[in-house]
């Protein structure tokens, strides 16, 4: 029973950092114009938020998605790829695992005592990582000609997941000879969330 | 058969729930899988159905389970939820009859496939009308059928079905046949190989395995033999790189289009004060239902404009706040006085034709912009030339703004040139950054930004202390001329797009962001910001926009919610041209092609607001609005040499707003 409700909450600061992270690499990657972006307080981080209602609404929509599929445990990583848009090619390729914790009910005290994260720490992560992300900024290839990229959001899913009409099947998009990234992760009381970032080298 | 409806009845209690995609795949499953289409086993399974019984019910179910694969393959949706459950439960029914009646069904038919087996009734699976590809197998039950459906173009019931069992090595003839046929179609080898190119089709489908599982009362060669299979399609996935429990899915949709536009001057540092967001946390005012405004869609009055000019680039009218309307009518610059309808014709050049027009602060003094590039001072009081000032471009000036005593003048070649008309060298300063006719110039009341539109489909908002463009924003795609700052809430322009555009931008010009957009559906000719009141006195800060086909409408659109609440239609029989505010803000003057001049009240009168006058802006900022030009004891010597100027000058504009239009 607890599990449900923590579960709900897990999932919700997942997709909350999944919109953040989105927002923060569309603007870092100067995806979008600069001016399409507002600041905002977030982790007690400073961060690009959009204020295009479209573009807005367009991540609203995918990681409306994907929340549903993390509340039943079908989704396991988020990719979001940024294409060329002439040539279709993928320049990077920012994947977030995420990673179902078992729970472990028979040990409900040792659960609250260390394996729960508080939500200090969760946030301390979180902001950790995002500082990351942002930080990555500096080795990662500039992209030159602004405004020919685009991106392309990519779940991966367990095979019996519902899929509505908007999504389909998928290659991997994976930048064939790109160097990879890791970065840090962060662990909700169900979750962990793991990211990397790969590009071409 | 009591027992056997109950299972049926459970069945058809699964299906509802969770098993409705299994079903889906099981039989309307055309295009889904190729995997799950081809196994043997089930194709007689559908085929021993009509072996097992030959009723005449289940012919028509046959028909019906025909249709709905057609229907499948007509649409021919990516994946669809759509079950056709009659033919199904029939089809369940049936399933479960043959388990009652052979025990195993599918492996009684393999080993002994009775005479009935080929007497099945039309399967559309390549005849039909959108062939799926799955005819890359080695069965010679398929290489049979490929055959007697190509010539035929459908599968027909066929005595050469007999003929071929297992092995299917028929004469050379009809090999060679086979061999002429495959050279059409893209798959040639003997092996199932997916293909790459699409990435909706390629995909296991994970239902197929758990569907060829025995019911449990079969025998255990029976499920060895389907455990042997999913093993191999999984080893056959493997090889392929596919993953059996996973799906990549991608979301279909495109991301909005990136209005790309790149500052060559930032300001980033300063900190945003946003307007209505602040509002919106206080939460102070008390929202409204949002009301569509009454607008009277019959002009006031209409005057008529012979020999105007319908060019979408030239600013033609202007509207002084003394209620003096300034028209140019192709070579004559008429004055008409809204107060008592008198018309005087200030000029008529005769041969120049006259580009743009506008009224000076001071409301006396009017420029006029001309085709020939040269720009002219008069004085409507004496009517008299006061001044001409020389562009040396040779091309129309087709916008004008004043600030003051500096007055910007666009020209078509692209440049912005900055003349001071009280010194002999008017020329202080030329912007040469648009590459197109600049038919969009406004100085901000504050005078320390300028913004400019021009047909290169660039605005840029200069900073008029240094000259330089602090934004450029290439978010519109036609033509702007169409350039408003917003009265009351500083640092707002409203930029509308032409005919390709159709877009009205808000922007805030300190920070750079864009706070919002209205798609008009037609060009954007002018915008003016104006005002309505609701019941308990809270202000709906509006815009009107005027355009172009296929309206030609005056539209009112609500800047907070970017609705529209106002709309004339066909306000004029071609497009509106240009659009002046009347000096109390409440009534536009429209001017279109059809060479009227019309008047429509579509703003209610502003409350304790004066209009906002340049000439009242603090003696500070008129100093840093010179265009610093270095002497050899830096800045200081020339401010002081400027101060006389000024108190002569706010002396004037004191004097001019005394007299100006004051709003009841």
């Amino acid at each position: 029973m607890v599990s449900a409700i923590a579960l709900k909450g897990s999932t919700r600061t997942i997709t909350e950092f999944f919109e953040y992270c989105i927002n923060s690499i569309l603007y870092q990657r100067g995806v979008y114009p600069e001016e399409d972006f507002t600041t905002v307080r977030k982790y007690d981080l400073t961060l690009m938020k959009t204020h295009d209602d479209e573009l807005k609404s367009y991540i609203r929509k995918v990681l409306a998605q994907v929340h549903k599929w993390m509340l039943g445990g079908k989704c396991n990583k988020l990719v979001i790829c940024i294409m060329d848009k002439d040539e279709g090619e993928i320049v990077e390729r920012w994947a977030f695992d995420i990673e179902r914790l078992e729970l472990n009910t028979t040990e409900p005290s040792e659960q609250a005592d260390d394996a729960t994260p508080s939500k200090e720490e969760i946030q301390k992560q979180i902001r950790a990582l995002i500082r990351q992300i942002t930080a990555s900024v500096t080795f990662l290839p500039e992209l030159t000609h602004m405004g020919r990229y685009t991106f392309n959001v990519l779940a991966y899913t367990d095979a019996y997941a519902t899929v509505p009409i908007e999504w389909a099947d998928s290659e991997v998009k994976e930048i064939k000879g790109g160097e990879t990234m890791q970065f840090k992760s962060f662990s909700t009381e169900n979750h962990k969330v793991g990211a990397e970032v790969s590009y071409k080298y | 058969m009591f027992e056997l409806n109950e299972r049926t009845n459970l069945k058809k209690l699964n299906s509802k729930n969770s098993d409705t995609k299994k079903l889906n795949s099981n039989i309307n499953n055309g295009q889904r899988s190729v995997l799950s289409i081809t196994s043997p086993t089930k194709l007689n399974i559908i085929a021993s159905l009509n072996g097992g019984d030959t009723d005449k019910s289940h012919a028509i179910d046959w028909k019906k389970l025909n249709k709905s694969r057609v229907n499948k393959q007509s649409i021919s949706l990516p994946r669809s939820k759509s079950l056709n459950l009659t033919s199904q439960k029939n089809l369940i029914s049936k399933l479960y009859t043959q388990n009652k009646n052979n025990g195993s069904p599918t492996n009684s038919n393999q080993s002994s496939p009775k005479k009935s087996l080929f007497e099945r009734p039309k399967l559309n699976i390549n005849g039909g009308v959108s062939a799926p590809q799955l005819l890359k197998r080695n069965s010679s039950f398929f290489k049979d059928e490929l055959k007697m459906s190509t010539p035929g173009l459908s599968l027909s019931r066929s005595p050469s079905f007999s003929n071929n069992n297992t092995s299917g090595t028929g004469s050379n003839s009809i090999n060679k046949y086979i061999d002429d046929v495959e050279d059409l179609l893209p798959v040639r080898t003997d092996r199932f190989i997916p293909l790459y190119q699409s990435n909706s089709q390629i995909k296991i489908d994970p239902e197929s395995l758990h569907e060829e599982l025995p019911p449990p009362t079969a025998s255990p060669t029976e499920h060895l033999r389907a455990q042997t299979k999913i093993v191999f399609k999984e080893n056959v996935a493997q090889a392929c790189g596919l993953k059996m429990k996973q799906r990549i899915l991608e979301y279909l949709p495109p991301p909005p289009v990136a209005s790309f536009d790149r500052q060559s001057y930032s300001m980033k540092k300063r900190t945003a004060y946003n307007f209505s967001q602040q509002q919106q946390q206080d939460g102070s005012i008390p929202r409204e239902f949002i009301k569509l405004r009454k607008i009277d869609t019959s002009p006031d009055r209409i005057l008529d404009a012979p020999g105007f000019r319908d060019d979408f680039y030239l600013n033609l009218m202007s509207w002084s706040s003394k209620n003096l309307l300034a028209l140019a009518l192709d070579t004559c610059l008429y004055i008409w006085n809204a107060s008592t309808s008198e018309v005087n014709l200030l000029v008529d050049y005769k041969t120049i034709k006259i580009s743009s027009v506008i009224w000076s602060d001071d409301e006396i003094h009017v420029a006029v912009g001309k085709d020939d590039g040269n720009t002219e001072i008069w004085d409507t009081e004496s009517m008299k030339l006061v001044r001409t000032m020389k562009s040396n471009l040779g091309v129309r000036i087709a916008s004008l703004s004043w600030l003051d005593a500096l007055i910007a003048t666009g020209s078509r070649s692209g440049e912005i040139q900055i003349n001071d008309v009280r010194i002999k060298d008017h020329l202080v300063a030329t912007w040469d950054d648009h590459e197109a006719e600049v038919c969009g110039l406004s100085y901000k009341s504050d005078g320390l930004q300028l913004a400019s539109g021009a047909n290169d489909n660039t605005v840029r908002i200069w900073d008029t202390r240094t000259s330089q463009a602090m934004w450029v924003k290439r978010t519109h795609k036609a033509a702007v001329k169409a350039l408003s700052w917003c009265p009351y809430m500083n640092n707002v322009l409203a930029t509308g797009g032409g005919q390709l555009d159709k877009h009205i931008h808000f922007w805030n010009t300190m920070v750079g962001s864009k706070l919002g957009s209205i798609n008009t559906g037609s060009q954007v000719s002018s915008l003016n910001w104006g005002q309505s009141y609701n019941t308990n006195g809270t202000i709906n800060r509006e815009i009107v926009a005027t355009g172009g086909a296929p309206d030609n409408a005056v539209i009112v659109y609500n800047y907070d919610t970017k609705f529209k609440v106002g709309e004339i239609v066909k306000a004029h029989d071609t497009r509106i041209s240009c659009a002046q505010l009347s000096p109390d803000g409440t009534r536009l003057a429209t001017i279109g092609g059809d060479e009227n001049l019309k008047f429509y009240k579509v703003f209610e009168p502003r409350r304790r607001m004066g209009r906002a006058s340049k000439s009242s802006l603090p003696i500070d900022n008129i100093n840093l609005l010179r265009p610093s030009i270095p002497g050899p004891n830096g800045n200081l010597m020339n401010e002081s040499g400027l101060e006389n100027e000024l108190d002569r000058n706010n002396d004037s504009s004191a004097r001019s707003s005394s007299q100006s239009y004051f709003i009841r």
